[in-house]
């Protein structure tokens, strides 16, 4: 997005859970299957709305939450570490799951201080370890 | 630093949320609506800003 977020943890207060990431590509999506431009997709058990429910709200014009349309896109789904976590195991982690473009980095109360993406991997590798082998 | 070893013993040593000093995290309420989780990452982009 043009303001540099493009995606953020959604939590639910009363589960004291996260539930997933609200990603830009969710928003695509769940336009696209408001507007019917896409088919849908069936429907997983855990999901907190059907497609069908989502696009029943959406056309009668009433609100659908953020849970509802969380990882709709099934693009970025959520994953998360420990603060203390070393940067060898979130290198497995990306490694391991070619879909996944941030991890979420969470403390000792289970709350998000942080997401770690393959950007910010990047730099650290462009400022700790390149520098070293153009030596 | 110039060996596969060496920089191993980097990633081991560093954590992740090492390399995220200075980082705000923009958190969205799972009831709240689709727009106004939209309107929070835009006022999570002014915290930072």
């Amino acid at each position: 997005m043009s303001h540099g977020i493009s995606s953020a943890p959604v939590y639910n207060r009363e589960t004291t859970e996260y539930v997933g990431m609200f990603d830009y590509r969710d928003i695509v999506e769940f336009v696209l299957t408001a507007f019917q431009k896409k088919k849908l997709e069936p429907i997983a058990e855990d999901e907190v709305l059907g497609i069908g429910e989502i696009v029943r709200r959406a056309s009668a014009g009433e609100s659908v939450t953020a849970e509802a349309i969380v990882d709709l896109s099934r693009r970025n789904p959520f994953y998360s570490v420990m603060a203390h976590t070393s940067l060898e195991a979130a290198v497995e982690i990306f490694a391991s799951n070619i879909g996944i473009h941030r991890i979420n980095v969470v403390n000792n109360a289970g709350r998000v201080t942080g997401l770690l993406s393959k950007t910010d991997l990047l730099r650290f590798f462009s400022s700790h370890v390149l520098p070293s082998f153009l030596l | 630093m110039s060996s596969n070893k060496q920089v191993l013993e980097l990633l081991r040593s560093t954590r992740c949320i090492d390399i995220l000093r200075g980082q705000k995290i923009v958190e969205i309420d799972a009831e709240q609506t689709i727009s106004q989780a939209c309107q929070v990452q835009r006022l999570g982009l002014l915290m930072e800003g």
